[in-house]
């Protein structure tokens, strides 16, 4: 449980070779590339060559959405755990040769699908064509036919249903000879579609006669029989259905091509990130100059390695006080996982101590006790176990949360044991119902307690684990203060609390109150009782009287102390606060017995079998899943507000070295050199 | 005459003593009703507010999946500890196992159901609004996961407070 120390490293070089200089830094994957504190002017070239990286990364990506959409991966459930395929350093630059040609044909599938949505458009405009051509078939005159030498001919629709009778009343009054042609076609309850020849002279009349109530003209036009364009649009169709298909299978011949497409978005993101680590850089005509974090354990190598291959000048220095390094931190494997839990809180700031190995174990410890069922352990266990050993080449961040998940599962199973949970009471339900041990007979008995039974021990046990865990931060924070040689501090804010806290506890144990919760009195020798009395109030006038030692002003100093004293309160509340270790860990116990009690319903038969299978699987998965949940936010939270409120602030800042590790599919393999 | 009233007095006061201890498990029973259908509805709001909010995330992130549902389940639990403390009550008052409770003891299961019903509503409510925040959050910059899902956990403390006064008292009584 450690900070890792950083040297400062400073690097001045020519600026023909900034650009592979930037290359190998990032393939050494340790240098953290501090902003300059004078901002360069700017390369001007650099932000042109941003976008352009960027842009490239952005088709390289759409192109891979476009083949995935038409050829799609056969990609297992577990695809996420298989982590990329490995490249040699070497093998990289030897498939960066191709980028030109993948980028090509990048814009070639972008143009392709392009291509494919107009086509498809123009299939839908036909459809929509057709349809509305669909009232005027049967009609054996081109559509825009107005007038014959002699004749005017009104094709188009009427609003609503007529039939010929109601029309030939209505035209009585512009032509009452009747001396027209009516024709009336198949319509439907919106529209009556007819033609109508009359002489001309008539036209404009009965025209007239028809608008009024509504007539128009159809919406589509054509010099062809409906018949003939119908057939014509049918056949323009069919040839944008052909190339739609046809556009589809291309792409999809392209398939094999995935690889080199992935390649094309890796090594863009990484040449993006070398460009803007770049842009980074002070610069002047003929040289450039960097400077940065790297761990110490790597400082000189690097320096030698830079020396080597390039003509730089690169000076390394321990941090000057007051100036904070990036945070890098390293943990044993145990502790390790749970690294980023302390990062999503922030990184130990400067002073500060890396909190991860001793809250690693108070996580699987808390985490285990609030989900407490050993057969969702065991699964925990079991299913993170075979995920690591069978994707090894998954993302470091999910093989960390894997790994975490795999210990609050051991710890789950330990816990679940001890309070008789497998399933809730599975073991017990099935041998009552289909083994038919007695009732009475507890199969699996809890090696500790069970809590549904004496909920109170257990309560009592929560706010212990409690006081443990608090009284640990408190340590904490006096070491921290030892370290930074603020005795006074020590003293004053932590010796003093610890004074009052185990005063306050001793003189608490024998009480009624606590007799009450606990259920049996607990008694203390007198002496003890005493000791008690007298360490709480040597601790509070301690905080009266020194929580605020460096103050000159008397009045201020005890109200600051009595302020701090006052601060007791927010203990209770933090210690009151464990008591969701007692309401989780019964959450899922009962719970599940509730879903085993529901599945032995049915009783011991084939059928009742069946079901038992069915709701347990069900009811336990639903179960799990939900308690799981509430076990890891549950965890986090008291972490986070009753741990650290005791001693960390975290303010740190994350080391971010350039490295190629920010890649989507493949891995660069570290080489011996870089 | 005197007889009829003093045997009708007799069957009244049977009657009256039938009443009571039947009473009993319907007090208890109104109280497990209460302590699922509040704490149930509150989870039911607030797993809803959240899921609107999700769904707006996701639209523009689908990537987020995983991290949203998880932030839209929180206010989930109330409706799970309502239920819990509803199954434990029923275990006890012989509808699942256990002896039926006379009048005042079914109306001591009433009481005891009230925290976790009210607060389990409210506190859902509250917790679901908290959480749509959060997810807004966590659309906007999905590297503070850690931070949005503590917020909603802060209020559902007080859920768990209520569930465990609920939860003891029926244990005991």
């Amino acid at each position: 449980m450690s900070v890792v120390p950083m040297r400062k490293i400073l690097i001045a070089g020519t600026a023909g070779e900034r650009e592979a200089l930037l290359k190998q830094l990032q393939q050494g994957r340790c240098f953290h590339l501090s902003e300059s504190p004078a901002q360069a002017p700017g390369i001007p070239d650099v932000k042109e060559s941003l976008s352009r990286a960027e842009k490239r990364a952005q088709l390289a990506d759409n192109a891979l959405k476009i083949l995935g959409e038409y050829a799609p991966e056969d990609a297992g459930l577990f695809a996420s755990l298989q982590g990329g395929q490995s490249l040699s350093a070497a093998g990289w630059e030897e498939k960066a040769a191709g980028l030109k040609r993948s980028a090509a044909l990048a814009e070639s599938i972008l143009e392709k699908s392009k291509q494919i949505g107009e086509a498809s458009a123009r299939g839908a405009r036909c459809d929509l064509l057709m349809e509305s051509l669909a009232p005027w078939q049967g009609l054996d005159m081109p559509l825009d036919l107005t007038e014959t030498a002699r004749c005017r001919v009104l094709i188009g629709a009427l609003p609503g249903i007529w039939s010929e009778e109601t029309l030939r009343s209505l035209l009585s009054e512009a032509e009452p000879e009747g001396n027209y042609g009516l024709e009336l076609l198949q319509g439907d309850k919106t529209q009556t579609p007819l033609v109508l020849i009359c002489l001309k002279e008539k036209g404009p009349a009965i025209e007239e006669a028809l608008r009024k109530k509504g007539f128009a003209r159809p919406i589509i036009s054509s010099d062809k029989t409906p018949e003939e364009a119908r057939e014509d649009l049918a056949f323009e169709k069919a040839s944008a259905v052909a190339e739609e298909e046809e556009l589809k299978a291309a792409i999809r011949s392209l398939k094999k091509e995935r690889e080199n497409l992935q390649f094309l978005y890796d090594e863009s993101l990484l040449e993006a990130d070398r460009l803007r680590a770049l842009s980074r850089t002070g610069e002047g005509r003929r040289s450039f100059f960097m400077s940065g974090y790297v761990p110490a354990a790597r400082a000189e190598s690097l320096k030698e390695e830079l020396e080597r291959n390039f003509t730089v000048q690169v000076e390394l220095c321990e941090p000057e006080a007051g100036e904070d390094p990036p945070v890098l931190l390293k943990n044993n494997a145990f502790a390790a996982p749970t690294e980023s839990v302390v990062e999503s809180y922030g990184l130990p700031g400067s002073g500060e101590v890396d909190p991860t190995g001793i809250m690693a174990i108070f996580y699987y410890f808390l985490f285990g006790l609030m989900l407490s069922d050993a057969g969702y352990g065991l699964i925990m266990v079991i299913g993170c176990a075979i995920a690591l050993k069978k994707f090894p080449k998954m993302s470091q961040g999910l093989k960390k949360t894997m790994t975490m998940f795999f210990w609050c599962g051991v710890s789950t199973t330990i816990w679940g044991f001890l309070f008789g949970g497998f399933f809730g009471d599975a073991v017990d339900v099935i041998a009552h119902t289909f083994f038919g041990v007695a009732p009475e007979v507890t199969v699996l008995k809890p090696l500790w307690f069970a809590p549904l039974d004496n909920p109170m021990r257990l309560l009592v046990f929560s706010f212990a684990f409690g006081v443990a865990h608090l009284f640990v931060g408190l340590g904490l924070k006096g070491y921290q203060l030892l370290k930074q040689g603020k005795v006074m501090d020590f003293i004053s804010g932590v010796l003093a609390w610890y004074c009052l806290l185990i005063g306050l506890i001793l003189m608490l144990l024998p009480s009624d109150i606590f007799t009450s919760i606990a259920g049996s009195p607990i008694a203390l020798p007198g002496w003890l009782v005493s000791a008690g009395k007298i360490l709480a109030i040597i601790g509070a006038l301690g905080l009266l009287f020194f929580a605020a030692w460096d103050r000159k002003n008397m009045g201020l100093r005890l109200a600051l102390g009595a302020y701090e004293l006052y601060g007791v309160t927010s203990w209770l509340s933090d210690i009151l606060s464990y008591s969701r270790l007692l309401a989780l860990g019964l959450a899922t116990g009962v719970i599940a017995s509730v879903i085993n009690a529901m599945a032995a319903m049915r009783g011991k038969s084939i059928f009742g079998i069946i079901i038992f299978i069915l709701i347990f699987l069900l009811g336990h998965v639903l179960n799990m899943a939900i308690n799981l949940l509430g076990a890891y936010v549950h965890t986090n939270r008291l972490q986070y507000v009753e741990f650290f409120g005791k001693f960390y602030d975290g303010g740190g800042e994350e080391y971010i070295p350039l490295t190629t590790d920010n890649t989507k599919y493949y891995h660069m393999e570290e080489s011996n050199n870089g | 005459m005197g007889n009829v009233l003093i045997a009708s007095a007799t069957e009244v006061a049977e009657t009256v003593n039938v009443l009571t201890d039947q009473m009993g498990v319907v007090y208890a029973l109104i109280g497990v009703a209460l302590a699922t259908l509040l704490a149930g509805i509150g989870s039911a709001i607030g797993v809803g507010m959240g899921g609107r909010a999700a769904a707006g995330v996701l639209s523009e992130k689908p990537e987020l999946f995983a991290k949203v549902l998880i932030l839209q389940l929180l206010p989930g639990t109330q409706g799970i500890y309502g239920l819990l403390v509803a199954f434990v009550a029923l275990g006890k008052i012989g509808i699942l196992g256990g002896t039926r409770p006379d009048a005042q003891t079914g109306l001591l299961y009433l009481a005891a159901c009230l925290p976790i019903a009210v607060v389990g509503l409210m506190s859902a409510i509250h917790q679901g609004k908290t959480s749509v925040a959060s997810i807004g959050l966590l659309g906007k910059n999905p590297k503070t996961f850690g931070k949005a899902m503590l917020l909603p956990a802060m209020v559902e403390t007080y859920a768990i407070l209520a569930l465990l006064v609920s939860i003891l008292t029926v244990a005991q009584l």
